[in-house]
């Protein structure tokens, strides 16, 4: 018999992966394989990111890895949830020292989220991703490249803390510290926000 | 731009939402449609009074035709369930309008009068804009999802919310997934006016 597993929080993204409900994500190693997108940073493609400030940001540009990736990974989520997606949209950023994500919850198209980490200068720099848990609980994770954390954007706040070098132990130069990660959103296709599929509300 | 789906998110209250169930099932077995299950609703009772607030309101914040009503004054009551589905389609193209005769050609004989065509040009309607009324939440089913594709081709999915009203254009394509589980229960019309010119 199927078993659907109620969220904590009520009013909330309902899937059939129970590890995913008590906790409001997973984390999941070594998940993408990003080797096609590394190094894939046209600065000229990027633009100032309103979100973050002084980081760079790409949204749903066209590319074919890129584009690639994000429906193979839609294919293994629906695999892990137990449920049928539609992809709302994509966006790579990239972090330099000092950068702040604040703390916050995404808009609806977020509602099954999957934050890949792609490079890092130096290499597999120990940078923790925030989110409150189902259980209100404050977790880190620390994602190496190919590494990926599933979320529920819309639901669960999360955040990252200063890239700061001093406090990370970076002994690389400030300038040359970056952070390379691409986010891509899908909501659930019988869920309460599959209008914003393909993201074409906005 | 104006858009070629528009929709409401009216936040129907269960109750309410029952007592156009019951409404509607409650119809008489004359307002079957005899080529199917639906049921068939009048456009001026005070359901067809309600969904023709949001198309009058999306007509003239969106679209800007020239409508009449809906066709055959009418909308229909509608249940989706297991494996059911709705393929790709428009509800109006060039292909159903009438075509006038050529003057002068050897077919004219077949033809309808000058005063036959100047009525039927004068009096044609066309669908212009299909109404999807949400009468089942979105965790009431699995599947059923009404996509559609814009004029360039994008493809985008209306709410499963209860008492969503969705407003398309009637020329754009649009299709309803299988149902996978549970009953989708909608209400549907065209909303039609003279032909375009």
């Amino acid at each position: 018999m199927e078993v659907v597993y109620k969220s904590t929080l009520g009013n909330e993204t309902v899937t059939k992966n129970q590890i995913f409900e008590e906790n409001g994500f997973v984390f999941l190693p070594g998940f993408a394989d990003v080797s096609n997108l590394v190094g894939q940073c046209q600065l000229e493609t990027f633009r100032d990111d309103e979100q973050v400030k002084k980081s760079l940001t790409r949204y749903r540009h066209d590319d074919k890895n890129f584009e690639a990736i994000f429906e193979s990974c839609k294919q293994k989520i629906e695999q892990i949830i137990g449920c049928k997606l539609y992809k709302t949209y994509f966006f790579d950023r990239i972090y330099y020292a000092y950068n702040e994500l604040v703390k916050h919850k995404d808009r609806e198209s977020c509602e099954i989220s999957l934050s890949v980490n792609i490079s890092s200068n130096p290499k597999n720099i120990e940078w923790p991703f925030y989110i409150t848990s189902a259980k209100n609980e404050d977790c880190s994770i620390i994602m190496k490249p190919g590494d990926a954390v599933l979320y529920k954007g819309h639901n669960h706040a999360h955040w990252r803390e200063p890239l700061d070098p001093n406090k990370l132990m970076i002994k690389e130069k400030s300038e040359n510290i970056m952070y390379h990660q691409i986010f891509f959103h899908y909501v659930l296709a019988n869920g309460k926000w599959a209008h914003y599929a393909n993201d074409f509300i906005n | 731009m104006a858009l070629p789906v528009v929709w409401y998110e009216t936040k129907l209250p269960k109750a309410v939402a029952r007592e156009m169930l019951d409404f509607c099932k409650g119809k008489s077995a004359k307002d079957k449609d005899l080529s199917s299950d639906d049921i068939i609703i009048s456009g001026i009772s005070w359901l067809g009074s309600f969904i023709w607030y949001y198309v009058n309101k999306a007509n003239k914040d969106n679209f800007c035709y020239d409508l009449q009503d809906f066709e055959n004054s009418s909308l229909k009551y509608t249940e989706y369930s297991l494996d059911e589905t709705k393929s790709w389609c428009v509800d109006q193209d060039v292909s159903t309008l009438y075509k006038p005769p050529v003057l002068g050609s050897d077919v004219m004989h077949n033809t309808p009068t000058l005063y036959e065509d100047f009525l039927i040009k004068n009096t044609e309607t066309v669908r212009k804009l299909s109404v999807h009324v949400q009468l089942s939440d979105y965790d009431e089913y699995e599947g059923g999802n009404l996509e559609f594709e814009n004029f360039l081709g994008d493809k985008g999915v209306a709410p499963r919310l209860l008492g969503s009203i969705i407003i398309l254009d009637s020329r754009i394509p649009y299709q309803i997934t299988p149902i996978e589980k549970g009953i989708k229960k909608t209400i549907s019309s065209w909303v039609h006016g003279p032909r375009w010119k």
